[in-house]
């Protein structure tokens, strides 16, 4: 998917920067979304990053609507990198609201993007377009996955739904 | 102190372009090489390859006199008494397994049921210098105690002296934390242990780069480090151990080379360092290192010290400076030349390390960023990461101003 022109203009500019710290991402770094957020949790798990020591804590609320389970609400929290609080930033952003597939579905293209193909991102593009950058610096994909392997364990803690 | 170092352009790195704009500060994860020892390395290689001790052709038996010609001159270097107390293995994590296994596992074997029995090691061990440990103590139901530091990071010799007692079998500490940076007492720390009949070990991983070991003084019963921390290559470590002590240990992997002779029902070991050299020696690492230490011997050990010492004084100060450096130990104020540590880690304020370590990457600094594989350090130390920067002979005054310029941008540019 095409990047908007504002897009351009940031990539322009963070690559005078870092290539890896767009401005885009460090706009999520600095203000997260769902950070210390609080919420009623139905599961929270904590992942860790073996390799620096970063933990992070995903809860999510879940809801049964239309014959499907629901993010209706999710938070973390937790000491990382800006690349992993980035990522969770736009975590939040995007899959509250999503049913429990369309979340397992948007994380294995993430996954797969940032781990062997940068064209798995497909649709997504546009949204998650402040990580994508990353697959270009292999150390950091841990960090930026960290949230998301996070919250594919908090689902797992989940009672039955409905 | 000179503003350009003059040994940098002995290092071919720094003439590539690939990396045009390299800034190394990450010698206490391995050193640069040198062009004598990469030449030394691809010399071997090239013209003087074969297996040694097995061949009875001239260029083997060449090759095995060459391997036992460095045991001396390793022994030499750091004050052993001959090369036949010298091992050599992949590196300082191979050489502390073996002692585990060789030497201390017989001991908690010997252990009767019901015998007390504790391993000591210190709080600022590597993980090298603590799994190993770690696992012995569990699988034998026996304590592993940790002796406290002081403020300045060293060990505390009277918490330690007071963890050794009469069940203490083994006492492992390091000789230089890869965190800390600052030498440890390890001459009074040993002796403490000899006049309890313990015995010790030394992990001179970090602490060799200062050419300055004599593990005669030291009186320790192994010490061990690896060849890439002296500007060598990589995969080749060194095990001393004192007196026989070789003899009345077991061969810790067993294979080729090890062995008397050997039925299908049992074996019977050869004698000396060879015992715990199974397989094919790693001579070009081994010709490696001696050509490391050659390098340094003919530079001079102490011209290099009282160089990187100046520079290590100049990057305390500059990074002091600096309004958001957080050091995970504060330097003091003496000026002893034990207290100069010639790496240090720190945190800058509200930004992570690890975006730390890639925006400095950006400027083309290579640093540390993590727990430097001394976790538990690091919890004591109440932090989960921390940055460090550690010097070679290559650094310079330029490296020192480039470092103090790219952590300024980038807090400037991260922080909260």
């Amino acid at each position: 998917m095409a990047l908007t022109k504002k897009q351009h203009v940031d990539q322009k500019e963070s690559r005078q920067q870092h290539q890896l710290y767009q401005t885009a991402l460090l706009a999520h770094h600095k203000q997260p979304i769902g950070f210390e957020v609080a919420i009623n949790a139905d599961a929270s798990h904590e992942g860790v990053n073996p390799a620096c020591g970063d933990e992070i804590t995903v809860s999510c609320e879940i809801k049964h609507q239309h014959e499907a389970s629901v993010i209706t609400a999710i938070a973390f929290h937790g000491d990382s990198c800006a690349i992993c609080r980035a990522s969770a930033s736009i975590m939040c952003q995007e899959v509250q609201g999503k049913t429990l597939v369309e979340t397992q579905v948007m994380s294995r293209q993430l996954t797969g993007a940032l781990s062997t193909n940068i064209s798995m991102i497909g649709e997504l593009a546009e949204q998650f377009s402040p990580l994508l950058m990353i697959q270009q610096f292999p150390v950091r994909k841990q960090c930026a996955l960290l949230p998301w392997n996070t919250l594919m364990e908090t689902l797992k803690c989940l009672p039955d739904q409905p | 102190m000179s503003i350009v170092s003059p040994w940098k352009h002995d290092f071919p790195v720094y003439l590539s372009h690939a990396h045009p704009n390299l800034c190394y500060l990450d010698s206490a994860a391995t050193c640069l090489t040198p062009k004598h020892v990469a030449d030394a390395v691809f010399h071997y290689q090239c013209y003087a390859h074969a297996n040694s001790h097995k061949g009875l052709y001239q260029l083997s038996a060449s090759v095995t006199e060459r391997v036992e010609h460095a045991r001396e001159q390793v022994a030499n270097f750091i004050g052993a008494h001959s090369g036949e107390n010298i091992s050599f293995n992949h590196g300082t994590t191979d050489a502390i397994n073996l002692v585990a296994y060789s030497f201390v596992e017989p001991l908690l074997i010997e252990k009767q049921e019901g015998d007390q029995a504790n391993i000591v090691i210190s709080a600022a061990e590597h993980h090298a210098n603590l799994l190993p440990w770690q696992r012995l103590a569990q699988q034998y139901n026996v304590e592993l105690r940790i002796a406290p530091l002081n403020k300045d990071g060293t060990i505390n010799q009277a918490n330690l002296s007071a963890l050794l007692d009469s069940d203490t079998i083994f006492l492992a500490i390091t000789h230089c934390s890869n965190v800390l940076g600052l030498m440890n007492p390890v001459a009074n720390i040993c002796r403490i242990a000899r006049n309890k009949g313990i015995p010790t070990l030394i992990d001179g991983a970090q602490a060799i780069c200062k050419g300055a070991v004599d593990v005669s003084e030291i009186d320790c019963d192994f010490y061990v480090f690896s060849a890439h921390k002296i500007y060598g290559p990589t995969g080749c470590g060194v095990l001393y151990a004192k007196g026989s002590l070789f003899d009345s240990m077991r061969p810790y992997q067993l294979g080729g080379g090890v062995i008397e002779s050997v039925n299908y029902q049992q074996s019977r070991f050869i004698t000396g360092p060879l015992k715990f050299e199974p397989g094919s020696h790693n001579v070009a690492a081994i010709v490696g290192l001696i050509e490391a230490i050659d390098y340094m011997t003919d530079i001079s050990w102490h011209d290099v010290n009282q160089y990187i010492d100046n520079l290590a004084n100049y990057m305390h100060s500059e990074l002091e400076n600096l309004p958001f450096y957080q050091p995970l130990i504060k330097r003091g104020d003496s000026n002893e030349k034990e207290k100069i540590s010639t790496l240090v880690s720190f945190q800058v304020k509200k930004v992570h390390c690890h975006d730390i370590a890639s925006l400095l990457d950006n400027d083309g600094i290579a640093i540390r960023a993590g727990h430097h594989c001394a976790q538990p350090l690091h919890q004591t130390l109440g932090v989960n990461a921390s940055i460090r920067a550690s010097l070679g002979l290559y650094n310079d005054v330029s490296d020192i101003d480039k470092l103090v310029a790219s952590l300024t941008t980038a807090h400037k540019m991260m922080s909260l």
